[in-house]
């Protein structure tokens, strides 16, 4: 029985539950592995509706297709390692509902699930393009392995396919693709590319990395309809009036909280489910994770939900310390990377919390660092490209809360670290 | 089989066997070794799988390339011995080697 000064909430009904973990993706693994390292020693059950074990999704729109990477590959740990750890993963189990009242979830056979604490990490599901003919069976999305092996079927010579939706999924997939020699037609609705993400400095240079490559990149542009029959894509339809042909699509414009369970059980959610610095929802005994959970993001003055990977490692880790009455770790600033031939993109901090920005280095090499700053010069986020020391360096500035003077604006990296240091604090 | 140390920044130690072939990264994430984040999954883009290699084996590595050095100029807490583990691979002649790890990665 493990003990827990984890919070107020009155005693459980299944105080040797142990932890229920829904969802058997990056955080599910992560919290699970998390608890263990931090001493919880009840039971952890992963209910997930994944066929395989928990897997690593960044390589989908990379390696995976780009270089043909084995499943295998994909694993987020080797065989053993569950069952090592005494971590059941429930696989091919889907919960169908959480009875707060009785601290158990429901499985859709109707088995019932006692929890001491439920941790809910069911991650995200793609934004639902509203245009005739999205279900035609040469559509696809981009968040499984299956919808990635589906996509590989497209991945030769001389295809054509039409992305819809210039964010970073899109990109990367066109990108790889196109390496497969397939030609991407990239649809955005927005006048430039990532436009919820990224800086304009960044968007623009992403889009003339694309062109250069001989894809074609058409902004402001709104899709009419998807056009075909069965298998045969005879296109997407423009407001314009113009016909992209191709011979498949896929639909990347933005992704939405799975809530449905937090919501239909009650528990406070916007687009995710509401949860405090502890990653508590609106009931004590649950916390969210991930993709699915909306929190406050330190420093930032926010409630974000956050599509990031070390995002939901730090949630998992603050989490597992929650239940073992431990302090956790404070929190590093968010941070995201991206591989578009062969550019290293790393992003630090937020941008669109920011207003100021100046750029250090070489847009048209693609050697470049832009910075962003909000009124009083403190830094918010570091965008970077092939500029490693300018994405770490930035990184512990953004945690640190530091101010860039304008006259450090252009220093050499290694003096504008020596000017701050008395201010780094990490 | 190759032995390794793990050493946690409080002083926790973790004896391990593993393959020749794998990363001292991959090592720790497949016994979950508290200390090694590894948030990128081993592409050297993060900098949270960061450790201190004992000497005598940090001698006997192949230099780091320009990609992990960069890196690790600016990593919080960067040492002489500092590597990224994401980038070692272990072979035989790493037997008894003993990773330690910073406080903290972020």
């Amino acid at each position: 029985m493990t003990t827990s000064i984890a919070n107020t909430a009155s005693p459980s009904p299944h105080s040797n539950a142990g932890v229920v973990i829904v969802g058997g993706g990056h955080g599910g693994d992560a919290v699970a592995a998390a608890l263990r390292q931090q001493g919880w020693n009840g039971p952890i059950r992963i209910v997930s509706e994944e066929r395989y074990l928990p897997y690593e999704r960044p390589p989908l729109s990379k390696a995976f297709l780009k270089e043909r990477l084995p499943v295998e590959k994909l694993a987020l740990r080797p065989d053993g390692f569950y069952k090592a750890q005494q971590i059941e993963v429930l696989q091919g189990a889907r919960v169908q509902h959480i009875h707060r009242s009785s601290a158990s979830v429901e499985l859709a056979g109707g088995e019932m699930l006692p929890y001491e604490y439920l941790v809910i990490a069911t991650g995200s599901k793609h934004r639902r393009l509203p245009a005739p003919g999205v279900d035609l069976p040469f559509v696809h999305q981009l968040r499984s392995i299956y919808d990635a092996q589906r996509l590989l079927q497209f991945g030769r010579p001389g295809k054509r396919i039409a992305v819809i939706g210039g964010g970073y999924v899109g990109l990367e997939t066109a990108a790889s693709l196109h390496s497969l020699g397939v030609k991407p037609i990239v649809i955005e609705r927005e006048q430039r590319l990532l436009s919820r993400v990224a800086s304009e400095v960044l968007a623009g240079f992403v889009r003339e990395v694309h062109i250069r490559k001989g894809t074609e990149v058409s902004l402001s542009t709104q899709v009419e309809a998807i056009l075909g029959q069965g298998d045969r894509c005879d296109g997407v339809q423009l407001r314009d009036g113009r016909l992209i042909e191709c011979d498949a699509v896929l639909v990347g414009i933005g992704a939405l909280a799975n809530d449905d369970l937090a919501r239909s059980a009650g528990l406070d959610c916007n687009d995710g489910v509401l949860v405090d610095l502890q990653c508590r929802s609106s009931d004590q005994r649950i916390f969210a994770i991930g993709d699915c959970a909306r929190r406050d993001v330190l420093g930032y003055g926010a409630m974000l939900r956050l599509e990031s990977i070390p995002s939901t490692q730090e949630q998992a880790k603050v989490v597992a310390a929650t239940l073992v009455g431990r302090p956790a770790s404070p929190s590093g600033a968010p941070w995201f990377w991206s591989d578009q031939f062969g550019f290293k993109i790393q992003i630090a901090g937020i941008v669109a919390c920011a207003g100021k920005s100046f750029t250090r280095g070489s847009v048209r090499e693609g050697s470049f660092a832009v910075y962003h700053l909000d009124e009083t010069r403190r830094l918010r986020a570091v965008e970077s490209v092939g500029l490693a020391p300018e994405f770490m360096l930035g990184k512990s500035l953004i945690q640190s809360g530091a101010t860039i003077p304008a006259e450090l604006e252009q220093a050499p990296i290694a003096d504008l670290r020596e000017a701050l240091r008395s201010v780094l604090t990490v | 089989m190759i032995k390794i140390k793990y050493v946690e920044a409080n002083g926790t130690e973790h004896r391990v066997q593993a393959e020749a072939g794998a990363s001292v990264m991959e090592v720790a994430v497949a016994n979950n070794i508290p200390g090694i984040d590894a948030d990128c999954g081993g592409l050297c883009a993060c900098g949270t799988c960061h450790v201190y290699i004992d000497p005598p084996w940090f001698e006997t590595m192949p230099s780091p390339k320009h990609d992990e050095l960069e890196m690790l100029n600016f990593a919080a807490g960067a040492e002489q011995t500092s590597r990224l583990s994401c980038q070692i691979r272990l072979g035989e002649g790493h037997d008894g080697i003993v990773v330690r790890m910073p406080a903290g990665q972020h």
